[in-house]
């Protein structure tokens, strides 16, 4: 099977070639050096290269052309705890909020300076219209009258501490506070609210599972997260009747981690749907992730998803992987069938790094892969582009 | 005759209080010189203080704004707060007050703005005008050194170096911070030495009084600032110098911010004759452990003839300084910091040796001459218009703080 190059179309300076390379905690390790070279090729065909890194990575450990974004969570093994998500605290983080505006069409004069930049800080807002400016006038009234009113309550009150005998005062005072706290059931208390609301959000969505007869266990928040969703829901309930039996639930949970670190990729970096997002060192499971996105973004603003699986999913020996499959197999190929269940997306391809990695994956999941080598050396990662320019030329 | 549109953020720079201010002054004395028609528009939380004397120092000036950011709560909440995103959060506030928009609005030539956070003004400027930006630090980075890790730096820094993209020039006064620009940014960007204030040939470097101050610091309010102070005085100062009677003289704004109560130490705050302060100290130490940019105070003192010790943070955006300072990693080898500092209080040749190299290499690669050069050649570019002294107008006068 001849190697394919990356579907990339013409670079330009304004064009992002997002690397995710959240394998390891740190910048060593083959993936990192794999990616280096691919980032330099990409520079010299005049695309932007981005990376995206684990979030415990320093980025004072790259070139200082690379630019870097240390936002993801989980990584390969998961052998520690998934890391604290990185404070990014006034960024708009949302991509899915509206599509970010290009300095390009800010330069061009399609877009002004603010748009861009509340397209990039949420305590940004884009240039008030009519209506704004309408409300604002009530909203300057409204403030007017809560001024007013807090006014008249501060007086009355400082009228009933100096004109009303002191055991009286101090008695109805009791008695209003006595009456407030026994009185009035936790449900009417606003400070109950937002308790009850992030309780009873998750004992729905696992009541739904169970009369679905869907097993949650080994679940997370942001499973339960996803379960909230409309969009999500579906293929997580799919994913769930899969894996929970093959005791994997946590894989989903993982995913869904990176898909929330994705997500906030994306949205820092403003990709749309020019740009790719290569994942040079895909896990099955981050399929899932992947669709999510690609589905949320419509195929308008979604980037494109390269997934290259390297992993070697039988082991070393042949015959053990003809005659019977292991259970990281099954579970590998689990998420293949429930890949190929919710269906195609435009957006994403998928890649194995040789043709025996291509047969293996092939014969799982009866999916086709196409061959995307790991360019160790520079020059591999020129060949893929270069491939490529002579194909769309 | 060009007209200029400049912004500073920090109210008046007359009288100099700070690194950006007298880069700000040197500005305004180059457009001067060209026989630039300058209107100059301020943001300050004090406008009243100080004003008259600005004004008096800049009678020349064809306008002045001032937009008093106390007047707007809301807006002033995000100045103090003094994230990136605050900062241009806040801009884009002051954008919408009508002072500002109808200051911006006006026909120029140049519009010439500090720091990155101020791009939101672009949205008002007249299209026709060219664009330059002073950037002073690359500002994510030094907004990383108060809050956020390095995720939000990434962000800060891609949306930097994207605001870059709408200036016509973008000038950087650290070499370190250009070359990170100029490999992640499409912008142009150029990189401008600032003009240094130099001691004349012949004047002499140090009084002869016995009462000199072994030690000075200068600093503006700038928050490295004070830390590097309190680092110093707890792990070399206090345990090493002060037994042996050493006395330490910390000047500038930096001193609202200290609460050092030691003999030994003193606070000058901020003074009208820093030159003088300087020939009165014998060795200059900048004990940074952050910051961005360029190391103005390091500049300085080296502008001054004063022997530094600096920590390599002290000495960020210097390239080939080489052994015109003594340049320590103040952190690992307190011990030894303590030992050089010593030694170059006994010896006055050594003093005066180090005192001659700095000097020479400010006047090697920060020269006044240097400057206006190349901001010739910038604006020019940008302009289309060859730039030269005008003959009429007075020569540059020293703005040594």
């Amino acid at each position: 099977m001849a190697a394919v190059a990356l579907p990339l179309g013409e670079p330009t300076l304004t064009r992002q070639f997002i690397i995710v390379n959240h394998a390891r905690r740190d910048l060593s390790g083959h993936h990192f050096h794999a990616a280096l070279p691919v980032a330099q090729s990409l520079r010299e065909a005049g695309w932007r290269p981005v990376m995206a890194t684990h979030v415990d990575c320093r980025p004072g450990e790259v070139p200082v052309w690379l630019e870097v974004h240390p936002v993801f969570c989980t990584d390969h093994a998961m052998m520690e705890p998934v890391a604290e998500p990185p404070d990014l605290a006034g960024a708009q983080i949302d991509p899915y909020a509206r599509a970010a505006v290009s300095i390009a069409s800010v330069r061009s004069g399609r877009a002004s300076v603010r748009e861009f930049l509340a397209g990039r800080f949420a305590s940004i807002a884009p240039a008030p219209s009519a209506a704004v400016q309408g409300r604002r006038v009530s909203s300057r009234l409204h403030d007017c009258g809560r001024w007013f009113y807090h006014k008249a309550i501060w007086a009355s009150r400082r009228g009933a501490f100096y004109l009303s005998p002191p055991f009286l005062y101090k008695g109805c005072r009791f008695m209003v506070g006595a009456a407030a706290r026994h009185c009035v059931p936790p449900l009417f208390k606003r400070e109950h609210h937002q308790r009850l609301r992030t309780r009873i959000g998750p004992i729905t969505a696992k009541l739904r599972l169970i009369c679905k007869g869907l097993n949650f266990e080994g679940g997370g928040p942001a499973v339960l997260a996803g379960l909230g969703h409309p969009v999500e829901r579906p293929l997580i309930e799919l994913a769930l009747g899969e894996l929970a039996p093959l005791g994997s639930t946590l894989e989903i949970e993982h995913a869904l981690l990176f898909k929330r670190d994705l997500e906030r990729l994306l949205a820092i970096t403003g990709a749309d749907a020019d740009d790719h997002v290569l994942m040079p060192s895909a896990l099955a499971r981050e399929l899932l992730a992947v669709h999510l996105v690609a589905r949320r973004l419509g195929e308008r603003r979604c980037p494109t998803f390269h997934l290259q699986f390297r992993d070697s999913v039988f082991g070393r020996e042949p015959e053990a992987r003809k005659l019977e499959r292991s259970s990281f197999a099954g579970v590998v190929q689990a998420w293949f069938s429930l890949h190929a269940r919710w269906g195609p997306s435009n957006r994403m391809r998928l890649y194995a790094g040789t043709d025996q990695r291509c047969d293996d994956l092939k014969r799982l999941s009866g999916l086709s892969f196409e061959v995307l080598p790991a360019p160790f050396r520079g020059g591999a990662a020129e060949d893929c582009l270069g491939n490529e320019r002579s194909g769309s030329s | 005759m060009m007209r200029v549109t400049y912004y500073y953020p920090w109210g008046y720079f007359h009288p100099i209080r700070s690194g950006a201010a007298t880069l700000a002054a040197r500005h305004l004395e180059y457009f001067r010189s060209r026989g630039m028609r300058v209107r100059v528009l301020l943001c300050g939380d004090h406008p009243r203080a100080g004003r008259r004397d600005f004004e008096r120092h800049y009678s020349w000036l064809e306008d002045l704004g001032v937009l008093d950011i106390r007047r707007h709560p809301s807006i002033a909440s995000r100045f103090d707060r003094f994230t990136f995103a605050d900062c241009l959060a806040g801009h884009t506030a002051l954008g919408d007050l009508p002072q500002c928009r109808d200051f911006l609005s006006q026909d120029t030539d140049l519009v010439f703005l500090n720091y990155v956070f101020a791009s939101p003004f672009l949205d008002l400027v007249p299209p026709a005008a060219k664009r330059v930006l002073e950037t002073i630090d690359v500002l994510s980075k030094q907004f990383a050194l108060r809050a956020g890790g390095p995720a939000l730096l990434g962000h800060n820094l891609r949306v930097e170096f994207d605001l870059y993209e709408l200036y016509d020039q973008v000038m950087m006064i650290s070499q370190e911070e250009y070359e990170l620009a100029r490999a992640r940014s499409g912008a142009r960007v150029a990189y401008l030495a600032r003009a240094v204030d130099t001691v004349s040939a012949g004047s002499r470097l140090e009084d002869t009084a016995d009462d000199l101050f072994d030690l000075l610091f200068v600093g503006s309010d700038h928050p490295p600032n004070s830390e590097a102070i309190a680092w110093f005085y707890e792990h070399v100062f206090r345990p090493r110098l002060k037994r042996i009677g050493l006395r330490w003289a910390i000047a500038g704004s930096v001193c609202n911010h200290l609460s050092l109560s030691d003999p030994c130490v003193e606070l000058l705050g901020s003074v009208d004759d820093l030159d003088a302060v300087y020939r009165r100290s014998k060795v200059v130490v900048v004990p940074l452990l952050s910051g961005t940019g360029i190391s103005i105070k390091t500049l300085e003192a080296l502008g001054r003839g004063k022997p530094v010790v600096a920590t390599p943070v002290g000495l960020r955006g210097l390239s080939d300084v080489g052994d015109c300072v003594v340049a320590m990693p103040f952190e690992e080898q307190p011990e030894k910091v303590a030992r050089c500092i010593r030694e170059l209080c006994a010896s006055q040749s050594l003093r005066e040796q180090y005192g001659r190299r700095g000097l020479e290499y400010i006047r090697r690669n920060f020269s006044r001459e240097g400057y206006e050069r190349r901001m010739d050649e910038l604006l020019a570019a940008v302009t289309g218009e060859p730039l030269a002294a005008a003959p009429s107008t007075p020569q540059l006068q020293s703005s040594a703080a």
